[in-house]
């Protein structure tokens, strides 16, 4: 009779001790976040902020930055994109979030298409054609700008403009954004000059050059210039301002008169609730792809005072107020 | 040994806890049932509230499409940042709008390019579709698409309704057209695919500023369609009280078929719990948007939704009311066993004291019956007293002094006597002041009178001088006496009566002493009168064949017996004398008297004579009747001397009655025979009237008139108890009216005579008398008859002798007065010895015998004296004979004295 009962107080005293079993709980969602640029870039951060906010305790974040806009080169996306992969062999997410054209480009295309994993992607800038999409495993928000909107402010405030130069980082991405705006203010036979630039030297040049050559400026993506000085942007613009300037991404807005800017947030936010809804159960397929629809309009009333434009009240009152 | 509790006293505490129970769930369900009942319409309060809110946001869904619609006009490029913020706007300010979306109008021939434009915008999928069996399809193609462009809030989950053409799906094709057509907003009841249980309202936006009239224009000019989404849980959820109803919205909707189809919204079910009681229910019917909306609001209601409080109140109310019952009837069955040993006890102490108090009932009861009988007494008495106050002859007023300190006296009542004296009523008299009623008698003497009698309280009486009424000249005395209370009686009487009676009283002693004087003359007169009669006759037969002498006898013999007659007169009068009353006809005396006058009555007087034959009967001598007629007669006649005049004889039967009486004493009421004798002489004066029946008195000349002939008629009418009244003027005549009482009896026959041969006789008889002359003119008219006769005039003497022999007289003959021993005396005497013996009383006069007397006396034979020959040889024969025999014209009762 001792012998049976040691037994049982032993057993006893073991499930007492012993530690949760992991089959008790349900298995954590797992959700991968690509991001074709690196932690502290602004647009980056916002995406994430968002997609972390939306997405809360639904599922365990891993973060992965390809860190394209340190090192532009296709080799090093491509080298970022294999360890991607191999993280995602490894760790296997539910889901991957996929920010940004590199993201999109060097990882989804190659990888991902078609897989068992489901993408959602954002970011993607105007159009998802070159990547291929839709996929069979791939839903998300395409990233456009406000341009059709710009294009009326312009119009307004420069009625006898021709033409217009896009000064911008040489930058894949921007090259998208000159086609459409060449596409845009060609409705209105406005045409439309890119000129890339390199260094914070050449973006001075190039804005007074631009503004002694066209009849306004389009201030693109300055995410490239390495020695980007955001006070000497200011105090350059300020000093030589004559022609009417105008950008679409909101870091841009202290130096143009009038930004209407995309919103980062949009992208991260419809990411998460894309994923929450494949996390329960939804297709990817049924999420159709469908393009960002807000933005921020900012003016810089001491550029507009150097240039002596006078923007309706309306825009005034709503637009949020910069340079200051 | 206690009897066992009745059931009822035992039971009593279950009862009463039972029925305590009874009530307290009586008291319960009614508390319950009003709070039930308050609950209700508080719910249906609620509920009105709702379906007024209800009401109020069905209309506001169409206001807010169409100010949509018209900022969404208002806009000159709209892209879908300003729709989101419009969108953004409209969903947080109306919560019950799931989204918000724009539809622009897309022709078919645009249809590409637009499909085009949205890919490259970043929409790869985009294109216009409709709801399919198996998911969204390609559109098909045809004029008009109202794709959906724009949607808020942007997700995910709603991002496949982009494209999708709402004109190109039949469940919204009608909706869209009517919402164009109408400028209306509409709202349709069909539901996508996703979107279970949702309302959708559309809103047309035209191009222009003016809304184009007609259908068609309106067709073409729309742009684009609002549509907003409308959640109908929060529709009713964000209602003010909504989420307390179980609320189901019903909408009526007209589709093609006319078919009502209905799309139920079940809200929120209510958060009550518990045990469910009968549930709230209401129905209304809105109307709002051409459509018809079912509203039902219904709530479960569970036990803390009622007010618990009146009910609990009334449980624990109850419960106490339970405790107190069964408490009460523990104590109450208690108190009934410790009350039935008490009442045992008191019972048997009762059975004790009842019994007690059955003798003491008793006894009370008789003391009240004895106290009721004096009651009753003391109320007949006081009855008695007042009819005896009231009727009372004399006049009784009581008298009050005005005040303490006034003399003068005030009535405080009289008694019908007084007010009859006075002539006043009773509310005359009482109050008045001694000197109101009687001016001069009351300050004069009255007043004096009460005065003392109230200062002293001795009785005193006004008599020593009556005090005449000057009114009526009758005589009052009065007598006053003093009240305990202090009021003063006055009784006071007419006494002229009582003056007038006194007066009769002196007249009627004086009457007696005439009578006792005549009375004692006539025995006198009798016995000389006897002894003259008596030898007279004797003399008259001894001297038979002497004419002369005879004739001389004859007048010696008149005369005697004239003198007898006179004596009689005077007994009559004095109505001592003899009489020879008997049943009459009055009328047959009458009318021998008046054929008697009517020879002696001169030529001047005329006689009237009115006798009625069928008056009646009278009791009476009728020699004294013949002598009432004589009388008056002879005084009309004497007062119509020497003058012409009417005498009138009237005899007629009267009745009289109490009242006529009045005033007469002795006289009874009845049937009267009336004798009226009337003349029209010179009439009686006043002071004559008063003496008229005084005896001896007469107004005629000396000689010419006795006196004693009015003094006879008074005798004789008050003799038989009648009454005589007089009537009489100066110069007129007079009226002299007597009433003989009527009598019943028959008429007696005249009695018989045998006057024609004098009986004779040998009988030895004893004479006593003590007059001498008597005896021998008595003896010697008995020894003339043939009888023996011893005389004597010692009535001792004579007995002495009777006592020697009694058997040696066959008759005594006494007379009565004699001194030593009067003859009943002796008869007496003489019947002691021989009881049998026949013996005969004379009397000239006594006050102390009469044949009843007599006759009780067992004397046989009765005569007043003088007898005459004739007379005694009857009375004699008879007694000898065995009859027992009075002498006619003796008295055979004693006449009572009169006043």
């Amino acid at each position: 009779m001792t012998y049976p009962l040691t037994r049982l107080v032993v057993l006893l005293i073991c499930l007492f001790l012993h530690p949760p079993l992991p089959s008790l709980a349900a298995p954590a969602k797992r959700c991968l976040y690509v991001s074709s640029y690196h932690a502290g870039y602004v647009w980056n951060d916002d995406i994430e902020r968002a997609l972390g906010d939306t997405l809360g305790d639904a599922c365990e974040i891993k973060k992965f930055y390809m860190d394209g806009k340190r090192d532009v080169s296709p080799d090093f996306a491509r080298q970022k994109a294999s360890e991607a992969k191999e993280l995602i062999d490894s760790w296997k997410p539910d889901v991957v979030i996929a920010a940004d054209d590199n993201a999109s480009k060097y990882l989804v295309m190659p990888y991902l298409k078609d897989a068992a994993v489901p993408v959602v992607f954002c970011g993607i800038n105007w159009t998802a054609d070159p990547y291929g999409y839709p996929y069979a495993n791939t839903t998300g928000m395409i990233e456009i700008g406000p341009i059709d909107p710009l294009v009326g402010q312009v119009l307004t405030m420069v009625p006898e403009a021709r033409h217009g130069i896009f000064l911008s980082a040489a930058e894949l991405t921007q090259t998208k954004e000159v086609d459409l705006s060449k596409k845009a203010y060609g409705r209105y036979n406005v045409t439309i000059s890119h000129m890339p630039v390199t260094s914070m030297a050449d973006w001075e040049k190039g804005y007074v050059a631009a503004q002694e050559q066209a009849d306004f400026v389009i201030f693109g993506n300055n995410s490239g210039i390495n020695d980007w000085d955001d006070e000497r942007a200011r105090k350059w613009v300020l000093a030589t301002a004559k022609k009417f300037t105008v950008s679409y991404l909101d870091w841009m807005a202290p130096y143009a008169m009038l930004t209407m800017a995309k919103i980062a947030h949009e992208q991260g936010e419809w990411a998460g609730k894309a994923v929450l809804l494949i996390l329960q159960g939804t297709k990817p397929t049924d999420i159709p792809i469908v393009a960002n629809r807000r933005w921020n309009m900012f003016v810089n009333p001491a550029l507009l005072a150097r240039g002596g434009f006078v923007l309706p009240s309306e825009i005034m009152r709503k637009a949020v107020k910069v340079g200051q | 040994m206690t009897a066992p509790l009745p059931l009822r006293y035992r039971a009593l505490p279950i009862w009463l806890f039972l029925s305590g129970l009874i009530m307290v769930a009586v008291f319960i369900f009614g508390a319950w049932r009003y709070s039930l009942d308050s609950l209700q319409k508080e719910i249906t309060s609620e509920a009105e509230q709702v379906r007024d809110s209800l009401y109020q946001r069905l209309n506001a869904l169409g206001e807010v499409s169409a100010n949509v619609a018209i900022l969404v006009n208002s806009t000159l490029q709209l892209d879908g940042d300003q729709f989101r913020i419009f969108a953004e706007h409209v969903l947080q300010r109306y919560p019950f709008f799931l989204s918000m979306s724009y539809l622009p109008r897309i022709q078919e021939e645009e249809r590409p390019f637009f499909e085009a434009e949205m890919r490259e915008r970043g929409f790869p999928q985009f294109g216009i579709k409709r709801l399919g069996p198996d998911g969204f399809q390609p559109a098909e193609k045809r004029g008009s698409h109202f794709p959906l462009l724009y949607h808020e809030p942007f997700e995910p989950t709603s991002a496949a309704l982009i494209g999708y053409d709402f004109a190109a799906d039949h469940s919204f094709a009608s909706s869209v057209d009517k919402a164009i057509v109408g400028n209306e907003t509409v709202l349709s009841s069909e539901s996508l695919v996703n979107m279970p249980a949702s309302l959708w309202v559309l809103r047309a936006i035209y191009a222009g500023k003016e809304v184009p009239v007609g259908a068609e224009l309106r067709r073409r000019a729309v742009y684009g369609l609002i549509v907003l989404q409308v959640d109908p849980v929060r529709l009713l959820d964000n209602i003010r009280g909504a989420d307390r109803f179980v609320l189901s919205l019903e909408i009526e909707s007209a589709s093609g078929t006319q078919e009502l189809k209905r799309v139920q919204v079940d809200g929120k079910r209510g958060r009550l719990s518990g045990v469910l009681l009968p549930g709230f229910t209401k129905d209304y019917k809105l109307d709002a948007h051409s459509r018809t909306y079912h509203v039902r609001l219904g709530r479960h209601l569970g036990w803390r939704d009622v007010d618990l409080a009146l009910p609990a109140a009334a449980l624990a109310a109850g419960l106490i009311m339970v405790f107190l019952l069964t408490l009460t009837g523990i104590v109450t069955a208690r108190r009934a066993r410790e009350a039935r040993v008490r009442n045992e006890e008191i019972q048997r102490q009762v059975t004790e004291k009842t019994a007690e108090l059955s003798v003491k009932n008793m006894q009370l009861r008789q003391e009240v019956d004895e106290r009721l009988q004096m009651e009753k007494a003391l109320a007949a008495s006081e009855h008695r007293f007042r009819e005896l106050f009231d009727r009372m002859s004399s006049g009784v007023i009581v008298f009050r002094p005005v005040d303490e300190r006034s003399e003068d006296f005030v009535v405080f009542d009289c008694n019908r006597a007084a007010r009859e004296i006075e002539g006043k009523d009773k509310e005359e008299l009482v109050g008045r002041r001694v000197g109101d009623l009687f001016p001069v008698f009351g300050v004069e003497v009255l007043l004096p009178l009460l005065g003392r009698v109230s200062a002293s309280g001795v009785a005193e009486e006004i008599a020593a001088a009556p005090f005449p009424d000057a009114r009526s000249g009758r005589w009052r005395d009065y007598r006053a006496y003093r009240l305990p209370a202090g009021e003063v009686i006055v009784l006071y009487h007419d006494i002229s009566e009582r003056i007038r009676i006194e007066e009769e009283l002196r007249q009627a002693h004086k009457m007696e002493a005439i009578g006792t004087l005549a009375g004692g003359i006539a025995h006198d007169f009798n016995n000389i009168l006897s002894a003259i009669i008596g030898y007279t006759e004797m003399a008259r037969i001894e001297a038979r064949h002497d004419a002369r002498l005879t004739g001389y006898l004859d007048e010696v013999l008149k005369a005697g017996l004239r003198a007898r007659d006179l004596v009689r007169q005077i007994l009559t009068f004095s109505r001592k004398g003899e009489q020879k009353r008997e049943v009459l006809q009055p009328h047959l005396i009458v009318k021998e008297s008046l054929k008697l006058l009517r020879a002696s009555l001169p030529a001047t007087i005329e006689i009237e004579e009115d006798v009625d034959p069928r008056c009646g009967l009278v009791e009476i001598d009728p020699t004294q009747i013949h002598q009432v007629v004589v009388n008056l007669c002879a005084n009309a006649l004497h007062a119509m001397e020497g003058r012409h005049g009417r005498l009138t004889v009237r005899l007629a039967r009267r009745t009289l009655s109490a009242e006529d009486l009045a005033g007469e004493y002795g006289v009874m009421p009845g049937d009267f025979v009336e004798l009226l004798v009337a003349d029209t002489g010179h009439g009686i004066e006043r002071a004559v009237m008063e003496r008229i029946f005084d005896p001896f008195f007469t107004t005629k000349a000396v000689g010419r008139g006795t006196g004693m002939g009015l003094a006879v008629v008074h005798g004789i009418v008050q003799g038989c108890r009648g009454l005589i009244r007089v009537e009489s003027e100066v110069e007129k005549g007079t009226v002299f009216r007597v009433y003989f009482p009527a009598a019943r009896e028959k008429i007696l026959g005249p009695r018989g005579s045998d006057s024609q041969s004098l009986p004779f006789g040998s009988e030895r008889i004893l004479l006593v008398d003590d007059e001498v002359t008597l005896v021998r003119s008595v003896g010697g008219m008995l020894s003339h008859l043939g009888y023996r006769v011893t005389e004597k005039t010692d009535s001792r003497a004579a007995l002495a002798l009777f006592g020697q022999d009694p058997s040696a007289f066959d008759l005594v003959i006494t007379d009565q007065t004699m001194p030593q021993m009067t003859g009943t005396e002796l008869a007496a005497a003489l019947f002691a010895v021989r009881g049998e013996l026949p013996v005969i009383l004379c009397t000239g006069y006594s006050e102390d015998i009469d044949a009843d007397r007599a006759h009780e006396l067992g004397i046989r034979g009765f005569a007043l004296k003088p007898l005459d020959h004739e007379t005694l040889a009857r009375l004699v024969r008879d007694v000898l004979d065995g009859k027992e025999r009075v002498v006619p014209g003796a008295p055979e009762k004693k006449q009572e004295e009169t006043t």
